[in-house]
Parts: C-alpha cells; sequence; structure tokens
C-alpha cells in the first residue's frame, strides 16, 4: 500500500494536480490563516469583476488535506459575493473531502484566510 | 469514482525499520516447520528433539560469530525489543546491591529508553545524556556522569534514525573503569557494519533478525560470561536459556536467525562498499538541495542509513507526494500538527525541520537506478511543495 491510500480521493487527486495553486494575481485580495511555526499556513487570494469572484487562488504549507481543502475552497470561490464571506464557514467543504476530525486546524487555516481575504476587499 | 492509480514504480528504502527474509533463509525454516522437517521441541530429551535441538546449537554458534561472542553467550529472545528489557531490567535488578543509577542517551531507541523510564518508576535513578548535534555521545559525557553506584551503562552501536556510530569502546572502557556494566544496542548494525563485542567491550548486546534478512519474532541477547555480570531473569516458567528466558524455543525462527546472520556476515565487506556509493551518491543529490542537511555525516554514521531535512518543507505533504518511494519520516504524522521526532529534537533540531526529515534505508535490494530514481523524485517534490508553499 502506497502513501497515497491515507487520503480520500478526491484530497489525493488535489493534493497531488491542485488546479487553483500559484501567487497573487496583481490587485487580488489576500488572506492568510495558521502559522507555519504552529504547522500549518494557507494563502488564500481572490479577485472580484462585477461583484462576484472571479479567479481565486492559494498557496498552502501544510498537509495534503490542507492543499485540498484550500484548492476546492478556491473552486468554490469563484463566482461568489465575497460580502458574504465574512463569517466564511468551511464546514461543507470539510465534510466533502471527509476531512478527519483531527485534521480540524485545517478548517480553522481555511476560514481565517478566506475571512480575511473579505475584510480585505473593505478594507 | 476512486481515480487514484498506483505508481508504476515502486522503491523500498526502508531496510533500517525492516529487510525481507533471505529465500535460503526462508528454505532453512521451512525445513523445521512440518512433519516431515525437524519440528520437534529442542528441550526434549528423544531423538527428534535432539534434532531440533542440534540446530538450535548451529544457529547460536553463527549469532555468535556475527559478534564475535561464544556461543554460550547468545540468549535467545522474541526480538530487539525484549533483548533490550531483558538487559536494563535484569542487570538493574541483579545488582541492586550496587546501586540503582543507570545512564542511557536521549536517542536511544525507544525499547531502551522506555525500559529505562520504567525502571525510574521502579526505583532507580537514569541519567539521560544529550548528544551532539551529528548524535555522537562524547565519552567525556559519560565519564562525568558515571558514579560509584552506576549499574548500567545502556548505549546504541549505530542510531536507528539518523544512523551515528557511537564511540562504544571508548564509553566502555570508562565505563568498566569504574565498574559498571555495559549494554549495547546494535540492531541496526548486525550485518550492516562489523560487530565484535568482545573488541567494543559490551557486557551485553541487543540483536534482531528481522533487520538483517532474517524472519520477525526472534532477537538474542548476547551475554558475556564473566564475573559480575548476572543478570535477572524477566520471563519465568520452563527455564530455557540457562534460566534467563524461559519458554519453547521457537526452533524455524532461531535457525533463520542463525542463516540470516551467516549470511549478512559472509557478504558484509562487499554490500556495505556497494551500499557506501549509493550513499554518497544520494548524499551528493539531495545535499545539494538548497536548505537540506545531512544529519549525520558519512564519516561518522553506516551507510545504509542517511538522515537528510528540508527546510520550507511540510514533512507529511513531502512523504505523501514521494508515494513511488517507501521511506521513513521524522514526523509521526497523525494529526494537523506533526508530531518531530524526538531523536531529531534531541540533536536540536526546530519541529519544523524534524518534521521535514527523510531516512532512507537501503539494503541487498538497492540498486544505483533506485537510488538516481528515489533522488530525482525528492529533488521534484521539494522544489514543488516550496512552490505551492506561501513566500516564509
Amino acid at each position: 500500500m502506497s502513501a497515497m491510500a491515507q487520503y480520500p480521493a478526491e484530497v489525493w487527486a488535489r493534493f497531488r494536480s491542485p488546479a487553483h495553486a500559484g501567487a497573487p494575481l496583481a490587485g487580488a485580495r489576500v488572506g492568510h490563516g495558521g502559522e507555519r511555526k504552529q504547522g500549518g499556513e494557507i494563502e488564500l487570494w481572490f479577485t472580484v469583476a462585477g461583484g462576484r469572484i472571479a479567479r481565486a487562488g492559494f498557496r498552502a504549507f501544510g498537509c495534503p488535506y490542507a492543499v485540498a481543502s484550500a484548492d476546492l475552497c478556491c473552486q468554490w470561490l469563484i463566482g461568489q459575493d465575497p460580502g458574504g464571506l465574512l463569517e466564511f464557514d468551511a464546514s461543507a467543504l470539510m465534510e466533502g473531502l471527509a476531512v478527519p476530525p483531527e485534521r480540524f486546524p485545517v478548517k480553522i487555516w481555511l476560514e481565517d484566510a478566506v475571512r480575511a481575504a473579505a475584510r480585505a476587499e473593505e478594507a | 469514482m476512486d481515480h487514484r492509480t498506483e505508481p508504476e514504480r515502486f522503491v523500498y528504502l526502508d531496510y533500517a525499520a525492516t529487510t525481507p527474509v533471505d529465500p535460503e533463509v526462508a528454505q532453512a525454516m521451512c525445513g523445521c516447520m512440518t512433519a516431515e522437517g525437524v519440528w520437534a521441541n529442542p528441550a526434549s530429551t528423544h531423538g527428534p528433539g535432539r534434532a531440533a535441538r542440534e540446530l538450535v546449537e548451529t544457529a547460536r554458534a553463527q549469532v555468535a560469530r556475527a559478534v564475535n561472542a561464544q556461543p554460550d553467550w547468545v540468549v535467545w529472545t522474541s526480538g530487539a525489543t525484549e533483548s533490550n528489557n531483558l538487559a536494563l531490567k535484569g542487570f538493574m535488578r541483579a545488582h541492586r546491591k550496587r546501586g540503582k543509577h543507570l545512564i542511557t542517551v536521549k536517542t536511544e531507541h525507544k525499547a531502551v529508553l522506555d525500559a529505562a523510564k520504567w525502571l525510574e518508576r521502579d526505583g532507580c535513578e537514569v541519567t539521560y545524556l544529550v548528544p551532539g548535534a551529528d548524535g555522537r555521545v562524547d565519552p567525556a559525557q559519560v565519564a562525568a556522569a558515571l558514579r560509584d553506584d552506576t549499574v548500567v551503562v545502556a548505549v546504541m552501536l549505530v542510531n536507528n534514525e539518523i544512523g551515528t556510530v557511537q564511540p562504544v569502546a571508548e564509553i566502555a572502557a570508562l565505563a568498566h573503569a569504574r565498574g559498571a556494566l555495559v549494554h549495547v544496542d546494535a540492531v541496526q548494525a548486525l550485518g550492516k557494519t562489523p560487530v565484535d563485542m568482545v573488541a567494543l567491550g559490551a557486557d551485553s548486546l541487543a540483536v534482531s533478525a528481522h533487520k538483517c534478512y532474517g524472519p520477525k519474532g526472534i532477537g538474542a541477547l548476547v551475554v558475556r560470561r564473566a564475573p559480575g555480570v548476572v543478570l535477572e531473569a524477566q520471563v519465568h516458567g520452563g527455564g530455557q536459556e540457562r534460566g534467563m528466558r524461559s519458554g519453547t524455543l521457537p526452533t524455524h525462527q532461531i535457525v533463520g536467525f542463525g542463516a540470516a546472520a551467516e549470511k549478512a556476515i559472509a557478504l558484509l565487506p562487499t554490500e556495505r562498499a556497494r551500499i557506501a556509493e549509493l550513499r554518497a551518491l544520494l548524499e551528493t543529490r539531495l545535499g545539494a538541495i538548497p536548505g537540506a542537511s545531512i544529519n549525520c555525516p558519512a564519516a561518522h554514521g553506516v551507510p545504509h542509513i542517511l538522515s537528510v531535512s528540508f527546510e520550507g518543507v511540510h514533512g507529511e505533504a513531502l512523504v505523501a507526494d514521494l508515494a513511488e518511494l517507501a521511506i521513513s519520516t521524522g514526523s509521526a504524522c497523525s494529526a494537523a500538527t506533526p508530531e518531530p521526532s524526538y531523536v531529531l529534537r534531541a540533536l536540536g533540531r526546530d519541529d519544523l525541520t524534524a518534521a521535514a526529515t527523510l531516512r532512507i534505508s537501503m539494503g541487498r535490494g538497492t540498486s544505483r537506478d533506485d537510488v538516481e530514481f528515489a533522488a530525482t523524485r525528492i529533488v521534484a517534490a521539494v522544489a514543488r511543495l516550496r512552490a505551492l508553499a506561501p513566500a516564509a
């Protein structure tokens, strides 16, 4: 059994080939969650056009669950109203990826990153 | 739909964890299990029992030769964990009158450290030495820690995580000068580097079959027979092994250990040289990665274990990205926050670096092509994960 077998299929696929990984585009709103020294960090960004999120991306220092969660979150963010993200709850995304309970810091990092990016829009 | 596919190529580089049973060893073992073979209880006095006993004694001589000991020094156990427990608990209990002080090292295997902790709960005092950055203990540290009531100094010959070779002979000389016994965990050394129990000055030596292409579930504590070297048994029953370890002897396991030890010693010179070349290649490739650090230089370690730490890379992600390689990491990843190796922590590595550490261990099945493949994959994985991470 190889290392991949310990992760859900979608987590594995997104970790190995994240579609939304990359540095923030010019003018993007950027938020951070987590702290590298504490074991993980997510930087999430998005651009807005016509009141809706047009592009989203991330960079992550963390386990495959952190990378996959950030990638799925970026996919979900596109088309959202950024004003509705100040109380962003990542529970549904975590459930969708079958992130195990002991990985709860990933959810916190992601929520903090999205909310910070949303606040950056208001700033 | 599960769209994962297993990698086309898979390279095993975890020979320090365990090794496959050598086919010749397996064949020898098979001859001791079924009705057609030598299956009787070696403690029995009838003919079949004596035949089994003969094989057990042949194996005892083979294991003894592998570590330059006498056959009657070998006590069969279930493996190195039991051997280490028997040595530490057995010596401490047998020498209560001398004292209750034990010296060991923070980077020892858990089989030693947990036994030491148990002894602390039992009233013993334990001094845990902290090695240098390369894992080596300075004999002067041992000299400073020795007391008149020190019963045992327990130090491993080769560290299982980073491959450091300890200056056991120097340590043993210091310990003996103060009247203390010396126990050596030689599990990672047998068949990988020469082990001479007499030259080392070890009073007891723990070895295991499955680290040298023998079966799991069999090991030995080799105990020097000399005045003052006395153990108190920890397992009681039929009085086998001169009363030091009761229990019916598993002839097939013992025969396997003997055959494995003999073959490992025969192959040692050529295998050690071959593996040393592979290690040099791997060390050159991985050492060239910016932010990579070799945890024990070749000069102070065994060839078959290479431990490398990478700055700016998440440990669990690194191992996951190396799905084509069977390697060990410097952390136990059961949670989002990695739990770094206590060995690397003891050497002063920070938690993130310790977690982003790979232990690559090579063996008979490792080819140059395997090492090239592994190096290429590791270089690529480190680069990908660093690119994926936010700026530090």
